[in-house]
């Protein structure tokens, strides 16, 4: 047998005989093709992860740190409401302030399975303060019940612990979910650039490794380098349309999900904290304009200082279905009677009437601004709820696309180094 | 060249790099020991500790009971002069008192009824019953210590009834009535704690509210204790409860009204000083200090006075006789 020359020229120097060209050759093929089989797979395993993340964790805890600072905040503005209603405080407003406190804690129990070193930070304060918050909580509640002032001075206590203490590690554990949430759907996101890549070196390599060994053999196919390249090809295709599924999947989910549920979120915090400043403002009794201030901007930061913009404009304006714009179009109708209730709650107790001030205000009525606020805050429920399963039913399409695609490129990749194995083989062969 | 070893190898890779990005390794974090954890207790708001003393400005010699003699006898409810502050507040409607709704016997919301009830309220309600013939023609205005002057001399309230202690250097900023209250700085301590003078409380916490004599008192103390001062008396005692002050020295009145609502509590030392309580009203209103002393001169002398004490104070001891007012002119 004729065994031509190579025009290669050896590490030192020699020319290189055939068969140890064909055992360099087969050698890098099966590198490369590791190689990329590895990208794709660690790829495809690590947007998986993502995904599974999003569903499992960082979706569940976003929405644990939602119902973690709405209960708190609501717990807050329900107790100094109960304080400001005469004698003992109304028992529906009572039950509202234990199940409260009964889903913060449930939310923080959850929040503290799959909290990272940072919220775990955040989450010590929380466990750690709330018991002493319904401490004071208690104890004002037994002085109220004595007749003396003392318990007033607990309440404003208590106050001051939620809101400087407790409200703001609640809201840093809110903001990191929403975060890690938004860097998971990044994440798994976007063109897989690496693996295309690794896949396109893969197939040029296989092909030039054909051009060398066609010249050798004077065989125009070698049929495992052929099958070799078309699984070359079917790999990263497959890659990329799973990746882009689940981009696409994601990139909704972030869009119509994660970016409303920041708004809507932050629709809810001001709409709270306003309901905590309206009763302030009264138990203040004259000295409260700190407090009424502080009302005016939360709800012109809820609906704009004309009513017509502000976080719920703009999560209308986002909203992606029209019965998600319906319900936050209910929020914002809400939200503008509550501003024009508050006005006569103001005009009362500016033109010297307290005492008429404290009972509109602290009436339930169906058209009572509690009632009002009551309805605004169901609203925002409905929306939060609607739109935190978004997130994850698209997470959930995005893990779908993904399934198996790690698995699948192993095999893929096997069979591909399977295959130029056996397509080189034989050509060393010869050479026995 | 070994295919499958490279294979096992290459697999063997691709193992250990998708247990590395799928555990991140979280078991090794150190965790911190639950038997550091140590309980932070919460504070009022606004305390400051240590409470930051003004020094007393200098004030020239006077009287501080001495205050501006009635014009005559009061005019009917209703017939106030034209042209007087009376008119323009039976304009308006309503008297606009400062108080504090946080003093306990004195003046504090009763949460029984939502209602302002005490001692200083009775003195502003007989205020509103001369000049319109109703008690209740007011309008409350809950104002913290600090700001009792701030809020007269900007005019937000036509008068502040809220122990305010006459002195010389207050009077150069405003008017007051003639006294309605005598009261001396003493302490407030727990029973048992073994304080019974400011000598016992050097290098320790004593709580008052900012802005008012006591702190000052406190801060010029020879022992030296360390000032805490809050906007008002009852965060005082709050901080007394949690163990965060070791007293509160004020008023003895005040101190009676803290104790009566924590019976663990008691009153104890010498007097340190002396607080005659006034009305505070404007400079710009002589002709309203003349109208409030006729109505404390009426008070005094129809009874109502000592049936007031008698109602809201009886933990002081029996009704003395009122504070006899002293004029200038």
């Amino acid at each position: 047998m004729r065994v031509p020359r190579v025009p290669l020229k050896g590490r030192f120097g020699g020319r290189i005989a055939t068969p140890d060209l064909y055992r360099l050759v087969a050698a890098g093929l099966v590198m490369i093709a590791l190689c990329s089989g590895i990208a794709g797979a660690a790829t495809a395993w690590h947007r998986s992860a993502l995904t599974s993340d999003i569903t499992d964790v960082s979706g569940p805890l976003s929405v644990g740190a939602q119902e973690l600072y709405r209960s708190l905040s609501d717990a807050d503005a329900t107790a100094t409401n109960a304080f400001l209603a005469n004698g003992v405080e109304p028992a529906g407003l009572r039950t509202r302030y234990l199940d409260d406190i009964a889903r913060a804690t449930a939310a923080l129990t959850v929040a503290l399975r799959s909290a990272g070193d940072e919220d775990a930070a955040r989450l010590t304060v929380l466990a750690d303060q709330l018991p002493v918050y319904t401490g004071l909580v208690e104890t004002a509640r037994s002085y109220n019940r004595l007749g003396v002032p003392l318990g007033g001075a607990y309440v404003r206590e208590a106050s001051g612990l939620m809101r400087l203490t407790l409200l703001p590690a609640a809201q840093d554990l809110l903001e990191s979910a929403q975060r890690r949430l938004l860097d998971a759907q990044r994440g798994a996101a976007g063109l897989p650039w690496a693996v295309l890549l690794a896949g396109l070196v893969t197939l040029a390599s296989l092909l030039a490794a054909q051009v060398l060994v066609a010249r050798r053999t004077n065989r125009v196919f070698n049929v495992g380098l052929v099958v070799a390249s078309l699984i070359a090809v079917a790999s990263p295709a497959w890659s990329i349309t799973a990746t882009g599924v689940a981009s696409r999947q994601l990139e909704a989910g972030r869009r119509d999900g994660s970016a409303l549920v920041a708004l809507l979120a932050d629709a809810r915090r001001a709409s709270l904290q306003a309901r905590a400043d309206e009763a302030l403002t009264l138990i203040a009794r004259g000295s409260g304009a700190g407090f009424e201030k502080d009302f005016r901007a939360a709800l012109a930061e809820l609906i704009g200082p004309d009513g017509t913009g502000g976080l719920l404009g703009r999560a209308s304006s986002q909203a992606p279905t029209e019965a998600d714009r319906a319900v936050i179009e209910a929020a914002r109708a809400e939200a503008r009677r509550w501003s024009d209730l508050h006005g006569q709650v103001r005009r009362l107790d500016d033109g010297g009437d307290y005492q008429q001030a404290v009972r509109m205000a602290t009436d339930t009525g169906p058209q009572s601004p509690s009632a009002v606020f009551g309805r605004l805050d169901t609203a925002l429920e409905a929306a939060l709820a609607g739109t935190n399963d978004r997130v994850d039913r698209h997470a959930g399409h995005a893990g779908g696309a993904l399934g198996g695609l790690g698995w699948g490129l192993v095999l893929i990749t096997l069979g591909l180094v399977g295959a130029v194995i056996a397509g080189i083989r034989p050509r060393i062969g010869e050479y026995r | 060249m070994s295919s499958q070893a490279g294979l096992r190898a290459a697999c063997a890779a691709l193992l250990l790099l998708t247990v590395a990005a799928g555990c991140g390794g979280a078991d090794d974090e150190p965790r911190v020991a639950a038997s550091a954890a140590r309980a932070v207790v919460p504070r009022p708001l606004n305390v400051e500790d240590p409470a930051d003393v003004p020094s007393a400005g200098p004030a020239p010699d006077c009287v501080p009971r001495a205050s501006l003699r009635p014009a005559g006898p009061l005019p009917g409810p209703g017939r106030m002069p034209a042209g007087t502050a009376m008119a323009r507040i039976a304009q308006r409607g309503r008297l606009v008192v400062g108080i504090d709704q946080n003093a306990y016997l004195f003046s504090y919301r009763d949460p029984a009824t939502g209602d302002l009830v005490g001692f200083e309220i009775d003195i502003a309600r007989a205020i509103a019953r001369a000049m319109f013939g109703d008690p209740k023609a007011i309008e409350f205005r809950s104002i913290t210590t600090a700001d009792r002057i701030p809020v007269i001399e900007r005019g937000e309230v036509d008068m502040v009834i809220r122990t305010m202690t006459m002195t010389c250097e207050r009077w150069q900023q405003v008017s007051f009535s003639t006294e309605y209250l005598t009261s001396h700085q003493r302490l407030l301590v727990r029973r048992g704690s073994g304080i019974r003078e400011f000598a016992h409380l050097g290098g320790r916490k004593v709580c008052a509210t900012r802005g008012s004599t006591s702190i000052r008192a406190i801060a010029a103390q020879p022992s030296r204790p360390i000032p805490v001062s809050t906007d008002s008396t009852l965060d005082c005692l709050v901080l007394l409860q949690q163990g965060q002050v070791d007293a509160v020295s004020t008023i003895d009145v005040l101190l009676a009204g803290l104790a009566a609502q924590d019976p663990t509590t008691e009153i104890t030392g010498a007097a340190v000083s002396d607080e005659p309580a006034g009305v505070g009203i404007s400079r710009r209103s002589p002709e309203l200090v003349r109208f409030v002393n006729g109505v404390l001169e009426r008070i005094r002398s129809d009874g109502t006075w000592s049936r007031s004490y008698q109602r809201w104070l009886p933990s002081l001891g029996r009704a003395p006789a009122p504070p006899a007012p002293v004029y200038r002119d």
